[in-house]
């Protein structure tokens, strides 16, 4: 296609001297229609990334005297100090816990919710409806599992007479992070669910027929035909899950304030910035998840863009 | 064979009974939070999490009506996604249309842009943004927050609406740019009447997004006047002892407006999902 705007074929014709100035507007239609939005995300969203890399480099408390330019200082505190290793470490805890097992839990639930009867239609509004529940509700809810005394948990561990933690799992160093993951799992089993049933819904049902006929069992189905077709929706799904686990801020936030050595990269920033008062520092660590989500999307995009699935870019 | 046709029945059966029980386990402790809205904290403190309310109580909703200022936190939030719902749209339609319809320089530059944008958590932007709201004048008011919201949401929506205008046939546009229909109109009148349903998905999806919004609230609000209720929900622990009673109360009714939009659009939610997860 040629360079700027489309041509509706009909009109297409050799373009002579007289059609320099049409052109040169034409052109500039697209320019029209983004400026808005390019003005907004710019100002909003791009500059602020690079605010925050020259920030990094500065030593400054948000008030008073005006940022004072420090190098790498910030940077050199990070690696010299165990609480962004820590952070980063939680994120994977995370995403150790939030990528496979919703993935495997929606995949599975797929295989026995895909058929369309009355019943799995109502099966599959209730494993979406946690979907929208904010994050404040879900940690209310998520306390009231894990408070200590009269939870959920504990009611549940006392009535099958197990043992019952005299700590709860949120204030404990070891098992905090994890606890929280699971309500976050809860909350996102929604989403493989969906997608992994649009993915099944398409397998072709001679293909299954096929195979049936060559006397394979249900789980040599599963393993060799229905898995490696649903390719494309556990890269989505994967994908997803773990750029969501490098997100993650407000169960924490609300759940533990990451207190209990739970805090991850986002609510660290959130420490320096807002209760240490060190913006150069806050914006440090801004600065390296910046690059470690980056460095994370950039093989995505390339891979799906090799498969041809993405946009044409 | 009749045998093996009523062991099928039977399997099939257990599985369906299984599968009841695990969506009824799953949906549980969010009922039983939810219950304790009708409960009197001494009842919660007595029985655990785990009973049924007795005697049912609904002193908890005007406890949280009253104590909690849930009226004015309702009205903030509904005053913001209200207002950043259909600008998100209305601008995400202007840069989908542009970049689905038009080939430019650097087209794929800014589509990098878009895409990437839709990957970085808020923390990542927070400080400047906060420095900026301050010159602007916005910081604690709702046009602060309603900026944020729209910035925040474009790249996703854009993307969104990009894919479906693509899908649109050309051969309609093109009549219509015969006929002397200029780009406005054209995506006016023509365009956007064809997505009415990606429009709806989309703006389904944005306004739960934008009313479950915790972390721009706390960051950009201070005030009562100005807070979303999510964040006033959050703050009940704190102001009110952990009153489990009042905040599950305040939580169910903050709940409500989500609640109610999936229960009607079911279908559009889960078509704007299924739909957004494609990007």
């Amino acid at each position: 296609m040629n360079r700027g705007t489309v041509m509706p074929q009909s009109s297409r014709r050799r373009l002579g001297l007289g059609d320099t100035f049409r052109l040169s507007r034409t052109r500039l239609i697209p320019w029209l229609f983004l400026s808005i939005p390019l003005v907004v995300y710019l100002s909003m969203l791009g500059y602020p990334l690079i605010c925050s890399f020259v920030l990094s480099l500065t030593k400054w408390s948000g008030m008073g005297k005006p940022p004072v330019f420090v190098g790498f200082t910030n940077y050199k505190y990070l690696l010299d100090h165990g609480q962004l290793a820590l952070a980063l470490k939680n994120n994977l805890l995370w995403m150790a816990m939030f990528v496979p097992i919703p993935a495997a839990a929606g995949f599975i639930l797929a295989l026995f919710l895909k058929n369309k009867s009355k019943l799995n239609v109502w099966l599959r509004s209730m494993f979406y409806l946690p979907m929208i529940i904010s994050n404040t509700v879900l940690s209310i809810m998520w306390l009231a599992v894990y408070e200590p005394r009269h939870g959920m948990l504990t009611e549940l561990l006392r009535f099958l007479h197990l043992p019952v933690p005299t700590q709860s799992y949120l204030t404990r160093p070891g098992t905090a992070i994890i606890a929280i993951s699971i309500a976050g799992i809860w909350h996102w089993i929604g989403f493989p669910l969906v997608v992994y049933l649009a993915a099944v819904q398409d397998i072709p049902q001679e293909l299954l027929e096929a195979a049936e006929l060559d006397g394979a069992s249900r789980l040599q189905k599963i393993w060799h035909i229905v898995i490696p077709l649903v390719a494309h929706a556990t890269t989505i799904v994967v994908a997803l899950g773990t750029i969501l686990s490098m997100k993650v801020f407000d169960l924490i936030y609300l759940m533990t304030g990451g207190y209990y050595k739970n805090d991850v990269v986002g609510t660290l920033i959130w420490r320096y910035a807002y209760e240490e008062a060190k913006l150069g520092r806050a914006s440090a660590v801004a600065v390296v998840e910046f690059l470690v989500i980056g460095a994370l999307l950039v093989p995505y995009i390339l891979y799906r863009r090799r498969k041809g699935e993405l946009i044409e870019i | 064979m009749k045998q093996h046709s009523t062991l099928r029945i039977f399997i099939r059966a257990l599985s369906h009974s299984v599968l009841i029980a695990m969506a009824l386990l799953y949906l549980f402790p969010l009922v039983a939070t939810l219950l304790a809205a009708f409960r009197s904290d001494g009842d919660i403190l007595r029985n655990g999490f785990l009973a049924i309310p007795q005697p049912w109580n609904v002193g908890g909703f005007s406890a949280a009506w009253e104590q909690g200022s849930l009226g004015v936190l309702l009205r903030n939030s509904a005053l913001i996604t209200l207002f950043s719902v259909p600008l998100t749209v209305a601008c995400a339609s202007l840069s989908g249309y542009a970049l689905s319809r038009f080939r430019f320089r650097f087209r794929t530059g800014i589509l990098l842009l878009f895409m990437s944008g839709m990957f970085f958590p808020p923390q990542v932007y927070i400080i400047p943004i906060y420095m900026l709201a301050n010159t602007l004048g916005v910081y604690d008011a709702f046009a602060g927050l309603i900026l944020v919201h729209l910035a925040y949401q474009l790249p996703f929506s854009t993307l969104f609406l990009l894919g479906f205008f693509r899908a649109l046939p050309t051969a309609l546009l093109d009549a219509a740019r015969i006929d002397g229909a200029g780009e406005v109109r054209i995506l006016l009148r023509i365009v956007l009447p064809l997505s009415k349903s990606a429009l709806g998905a989309m703006a389904i999806l944005l306004f739960t997004w934008i009313w479950n919004d915790f972390f721009w609230g706390l960051s950009m609000t201070q005030s009562l006047g100005t807070r979303p209720i999510m964040l006033g929900l959050a703050s009940f622990s704190g102001r009110l002892a952990f009153n489990w009673n009042t905040q599950a109360a305040a939580s169910l009714i903050a709940l409500l407006p989500p609640l109610m939009v999936f229960c009607i659009f079911q279908r559009s939610f889960m078509k704007g999902v299924r739909m957004g997860a494609v990007k």
